[in-house]
């Protein structure tokens, strides 16, 4: 059953799993095969370690008092926030706000920056391929401001219509907000260009780059991009944790989003005097260790080399197609040339629902449904996708259990 | 559990899903409307009523399996049945569900759900998509 694997990337991958405790699992007595890395990834043991040494031995609330414990969490805390301005190549560490994750960081663009710039009839374009996080922020600021969503169609193979997206792009355009690399299709935008594009008329760039900073290295002032959002829990990082980077200026501009403690310089009932980017963004107190464990977590993954992750995943990529491609009644969507190593697949005669409840029996973890991503679904004419999702601990045999899995589903239900 | 899940599978897919039981629309008096959105489950109910009997019973859809066997496990118990035994069963069904009870006849297979709580919605969305059209509602029912 195992088609003879040509590893050509020398990557050490049972060296990677020894450092994730988590894969060792088994589940209805078979091992975890976990391919629902686009949902969230696992942790290694650096970042499992990172937040147990912070509350084992430097707790305490960051920015607020003169003991020992407090200098030392807020030094912690300010130097994972260096660590991850140099993991993106952001010029200073002070264009990096920590944020609760990705939808967090689209949201309060959409509100901080959006209620600056945008005015009534102005536009705000973003594509069909987005998650609901990139959707529904720019519906609830648009709405409320009067500006019009457009949105850059795409093809059957799940890729922008670049045409159509110049089209779309006026003087009228104020923000273009795309994701980076699609969570249901792993589609790899043409970012460059969609920046480029953008800026001769004007219009400021927000790109959601959750499923991009896991899978290869990010460098946003070689992309000049104007916003860059992640999470942390998806670049094997905790859950509760994200980044927005945003360019110094556009930062300063900004209003702030929440109210409380740290975001401001003083206060008072007769005048309030906000403070500077990024503590304007970050009120009250933060999951300290959750960011010192992604600042962890952004190490881990420079220690392993982003463009080796790169390389090892573009071989699972096309040996996982190659095997699902070869099942007869599998269509996969989603098939650019240019894309990270997600495979969503739809079976017929069987609904994804099932396909992923048969595939969990036996220890497989996929991810089925719409994934948050209702009018990809729709421009497809699909109720829902399997997806698998992987990343760089997963393995060629992994693959083949998939196959093997899926088989199993034909089977059960008499296709064949 | 595993084996009761693979017993509703291959014994209920073969045969519901590929042929389900009064599957079709029809001119019915009262249609009913039930949706997941978040799974992707859609049924839609047609009921005619003769007094105090359910006289004609039928289901359209695009659903998964667990959905459109329990849809026509339903249809084929329930045609003929008297409106007010509806209830009677649905509440055997819920508690096989759920809990540890029993139901006598074909419905007996969906006991297979029990060890797949996320996968119980899909079951009595038919049902609870029938009841609406018995109760005269015209909301679309979600078991989400």
């Amino acid at each position: 059953m195992t088609a003879p694997i040509v590893q050509k990337t020398d990557f050490d991958v049972t060296a990677i799993r020894r450092d994730f405790p988590i894969l060792t699992r088994e589940v209805n007595g078979k091992p975890l095969v976990y391919l629902d890395n686009g949902a969230t990834g696992q942790k290694p043991l650096a970042v499992i370690e990172a937040i147990d040494h912070f509350y084992r031995h430097s707790n305490a609330n960051v920015h607020r008092g003169l003991h020992t414990l407090s200098e030392e969490a807020t030094t912690a805390y300010e130097h994972a926030r260096e660590i991850l301005g140099k993991f993106i190549n952001a010029p200073s560490s002070q264009q990096v706000v920590f944020t609760k994750g990705t939808t967090d960081a689209i949201n309060l663009v959409a509100h901080s920056f959006g209620r600056v710039v945008l005015r009534q009839g102005d536009e705000v374009i973003i594509s069909h391929l987005e998650h609901h996080s990139n959707i529904v922020s720019w519906q609830l600021i648009c709405e409320s401001l009067g500006a019009v969503l457009k949105v850059i169609p795409i093809n059957d193979k799940g890729e922008l219509e670049m045409d159509a997206y110049a089209a779309l792009l006026s003087e009228k355009t104020k923000i273009v907000a795309v994701n980076h690399i699609s969570n249901a299709l792993g589609t790899i935008n043409p970012v460059a260009e969609i920046i480029e594009l953008a800026h001769e008329k004007g219009a400021y760039v927000l790109l959601d780059g959750a499923q991009a900073v896991p899978h290869q290295k990010v460098d946003v002032q070689a992309l000049d991009v104007d916003f860059y959002a992640f999470s942390g829990h998806k670049m094997f990082g905790p859950t509760g944790t994200g980044i927005l980077y945003g360019k110094k200026e556009l930062l300063e501009r900004m209003i702030p989003y929440q109210g409380g403690g740290d975001m401001i310089k003083t206060v008072s009932f007769e005048k309030t005097v906000y403070n500077d980017p990024p503590f304007r963004f970050e009120a009250g107190t933060p999951n300290i260790a959750g960011c010192i464990g992604l600042a962890a977590a952004a190490q881990y993954l420079e220690s392993v080399g982003l463009e080796k992750i790169s390389a090892y995943e573009h071989e699972l990529l096309e040996y996982g197609t190659q095997l699902l491609e070869a099942i007869p009644g599998v269509k996969i969507i989603g098939t650019s040339n240019n894309k990270a190593s997600v495979i969503s697949f739809v079976m017929e005669g069987a609904h994804p629902h099932d396909v992923g409840t048969i595939l969990a029996q036996q220890g497989l973890a996929v991810r089925t449904g719409h994934h948050c991503a209702q009018p990809l679904m729709e421009r497809f004419q699909i109720p829902a996708t399997t997806r698998a999702s992987m990343a760089f601990y997963n393995t060629f045999e992994e693959l083949d259990a998939l196959a093997a899995g899926i088989r199993k589903v034909k089977k059960i239900f008499g296709l064949g | 559990m595993t084996n009761d899940l693979m017993r509703l599978y291959q014994q209920v897919l073969l045969d519901h899903n590929q042929n389900p039981r009064h599957f079709g629309d029809y001119d019915a008096k009262v249609t009913a409307k039930g949706e997941n959105p978040l799974c992707g489950d859609s049924v839609v109910i047609y009921l005619d009523l003769d007094e105090e009997k359910i006289e004609r019973l039928g289901f359209t859809g695009e659903s998964c399996a667990i959905c459109r066997a329990s849809a026509s496990l339903m249809c084929e118990q329930l045609t003929g049945a008297l409106q007010m035994d509806v209830s009677t069963v649905y509440e055997q069904l819920i508690t096989m569900l759920t809990e540890d009870g029993e139901i006598e006849g074909p419905l007996e297979i969906l006991k297979g759900v029990r060890g797949y709580p996320v996968r119980i919605k899909c079951a009595i969305l038919p049902w609870n998509t029938l009841l609406e059209g018995l109760q005269g509602g015209q909301q679309v029912v979600s078991t989400e």
